[in-house]
């Protein structure tokens, strides 16, 4: 009974630092409510106090706390104005520990090995709203570097989930890409960005909230998803969203980020290149929409889940959104 | 030294002591008063993987005579550095050609069999390793690992439970097969993925021994170096094979042979080594296994099997 008052508690605080971090004026808030966001995501993570769950939380613990230790460095590195230090790499050093926080790549080593020993709650708030905070600061200091950071980011979320097994480490991968696409939009616009997150955590609201109630922990476990039909087309439909296909939402996004980057930029090597990897998350994607509308298992394991009733509304006026938002923006 | 003016200061109550003379200032403080139960422990972190039985000075020792037997010069490191280089860059370039060919993990159905370890050649046998109480002078017990007329794997020795008189041992008799750690290229420790699979499947003929099947979780932090979970393999003793098939969600979660509270699945996808164990019962042994693998059981719907129940606060681990 304690413990989900307490729960309720760190869920308030958790929601509330970034929202801190966004409206703050100095760098010593914007510090301050970025280590009260990683230690209230602590207990969150410790939801079981298991050597599973515990480990995770020390895991991230540490590397937060290296992302933190490299954000006050570049604070003091930022001081340093003065005509002995010509070369002042205050941005640079700012950019990494906040590519360290979020688990954007280079500096993503991290982040499958521990989404794989969490819950789809947390997977969820780990790769939605614990990207606020840092992709807010980092739109404030855009550098060269983040050019290069993307497309890395898209490279590496493209490669690393061909032929994962585990839907967690895929939802690491696929949040990889799509931070590619986030650091494209806020080279453009903070407003871009904002739209192209709305739009990614509704699209991984479904997709957790889905994989929760199912318990599908595989990919090869979608072959064994039998007689619910409705709710296979609700994860086709925010899959398909998610790989960017017309007329989803997805699309829309990913086609409102380009259109802008190639108007203020006009990079056109940087673009094609990151369609061509949107090619290949396509076909991730495509593989658990295969399993799941193609292979049958003759040993069906999930035919019924909890609060179906619940569940199929939320999911049904989710994905309304995702058909009908593209149509709404266009016509009106 | 710190003990004893621990001692000197404060009194015994106070200090945070236990039947075993252990306490948190090391067991040198109080070991003339109390009865040793168990190996003290003088230190919360641990070193070494080895944890009591490093040897440093013996590895030293062998380190200087494969030098001096080779007749090896002072650039060896650096040539062979080289030469492991090349080596090591043919098993990356192997590793990512894998990664983006085989997906043979992702369309795993009912009653599909995989084979990890085959034990058809004395290759096979190359992977692993056996360790008897004996190595750890610990005790008097044998073991090998050969191959049978069968050309299996031969998993046998004798257990003795005398113990040495060094006043340290208090209960001997063990002994032990283990496979090496899976390593990726330039030497990194990986982990076997059986996220796919649900059960454990053996081919073994035994002499009617009950042995340990362990599975070794051993992960970054040195707490977790020795988590393994446990199962029991009863062999029927006679001529004919048995084929053994056992759930994950049977094994049982311990560190350091102690069973814990906390139960939970085994993680499947970071399996660091699989080891059989015998011990207990003085006489000889002989298990024969052809192979281990793996099953995928689609009806086999548990996850765990031993249920845990929900401590009040304030009791530790809860």
């Amino acid at each position: 009974m304690f413990l989900k008052y307490s729960n309720s508690l760190f869920l308030f605080v958790l929601i509330t630092t970034p929202l801190m971090v966004i409206s703050s004026s100095s760098w010593s808030f914007i510090w301050m409510s970025l280590e009260i966001n990683l230690m209230v995501f602590i207990p969150f993570l410790l939801s079981k106090m298991t050597p599973k769950y515990t480990n995770t939380a020390i895991k991230y613990f540490i590397i937060q706390s290296m992302g933190s230790i490299l954000l006050m460095t570049s604070f003091i590195y930022s001081l340093l104005k003065s005509n002995n230090f010509e070369l002042n790499l205050s941005n640079e050093i700012l950019t990494m520990s906040l590519l360290i926080k979020s688990g954007i790549p280079p500096f993503h080593f991290w982040m499958p090995q521990i989404i794989e020993n969490m819950n789809f709650t947390q997977v969820f708030m780990l790769i939605t709203w614990q990207k606020v905070a840092p992709l807010f600061i980092l739109a404030l200091f855009i550098s060269e570097m983040l050019t290069v950071i993307m497309i890395m980011s898209s490279l590496v979320g493209m490669l690393g989930g061909l032929n994962v097994n585990s839907t967690k480490k895929l939802l690491a991968y696929s949040s990889m890409a799509h931070s590619s696409w986030m650091l494209m939009s806020l080279m453009v616009n903070m407003k871009v960005w904002v739209s192209y997150f709305m739009i990614y955590s509704t699209m991984i609201i479904i997709l957790t909230s889905s994989f929760h109630f199912m318990n599908i922990k595989k990919i090869s476990s979608f072959m064994a998803i039998n007689n619910m039909n409705s709710l296979k087309m609700i994860l086709i439909i925010n899959l398909m969203s998610m790989a960017g296909l017309p007329p989803f939402m997805g699309f829309l996004a990913k086609l409102s980020v380009m259109n802008q980057f190639m108007d203020k930029f006009n990079l056109i090597m940087i673009s094609g290149m990151m369609i061509l990897s949107s090619i290949v998350t396509l076909w991730f994607y495509m593989k658990m929409l295969y399993t799941s509308i193609f292979i049958k298992s003759a040993h069906p394991k999930i035919s019924s889940i909890k609060n179906i009733y619940m569940y199929k509304l939320m999911m049904m006026l989710m994905v309304t959104a995702n058909i009908m938002g593209p149509m709404i923006i266009l016509f009106f | 030294m710190l003990g004893q003016i621990v001692l000197k200061k404060f009194p015994k109550s106070l200090l945070l002591g236990n039947n075993w003379g252990v306490g948190i200032y090391g067991s040198s403080w109080n070991a003339s008063r109390h009865f040793h139960k168990s190996c003290p422990c003088e230190r919360f972190h641990e070193i070494d993987p080895k944890g009591e039985w490093r040897d440093e000075e013996g590895r030293a020792r062998k380190k200087r005579e494969f030098l001096v037997g080779k007749g090896l010069d002072d650039l060896y490191g650096i040539k062979t550095g080289f030469k492991d280089l090349r080596q090591e860059i043919g098993k990356w370039k192997n590793e990512w050609k894998e990664k983006l060919t085989d997906d043979s993990q992702l369309h795993l159905v009912h009653g599909d069999r995989d084979l990890v370890f085959n034990f058809k050649n004395k290759e096979s046998l190359e992977q692993w390793t056996t360790l008897a109480d004996s190595d750890h002078e610990q005790g008097f017990s044998k073991c090998q690992l050969t191959t049978s007329p069968a050309g299996k794997a031969l998993f046998q020795g004798f257990i003795s439970t005398t113990v040495p008189k060094d006043g340290r041992v208090k209960k001997a008799g063990y002994a032990n097969m283990k496979c090496d750690r899976k390593m990726k290229s330039f030497y990194r420790e990986s982990y076997y993925d059986w996220s796919a699979y649900t059960h454990l499947v053996m081919r073994v003929r035994g002499d009617g021994r009950s042995y340990i099947l362990n599975l070794s979780v051993a992960g970054y932090f040195d707490i977790t170096w020795n988590d393994i979970y446990h199962y029991v393999l009863f062999t029927r003793g006679g001529p004919y094979w048995q084929f053994v098939k056992i759930p994950f969600s049977k094994f049982v979660f311990a560190s350091k042979g102690r069973v814990q509270d906390i139960q939970e699945e085994v993680p499947l996808h970071e399996i660091a080594s699989v080891g059989i164990s015998v011990g207990n019962i003085e006489g000889p042994f002989c298990l024969e296994i052809d192979y281990i693998g793996l099953e995928v059981d689609a009806m086999h719907t548990e996850e765990h099997a031993y249920e845990q129940y929900e401590m009040p606060k304030g009791i530790p681990n809860s």
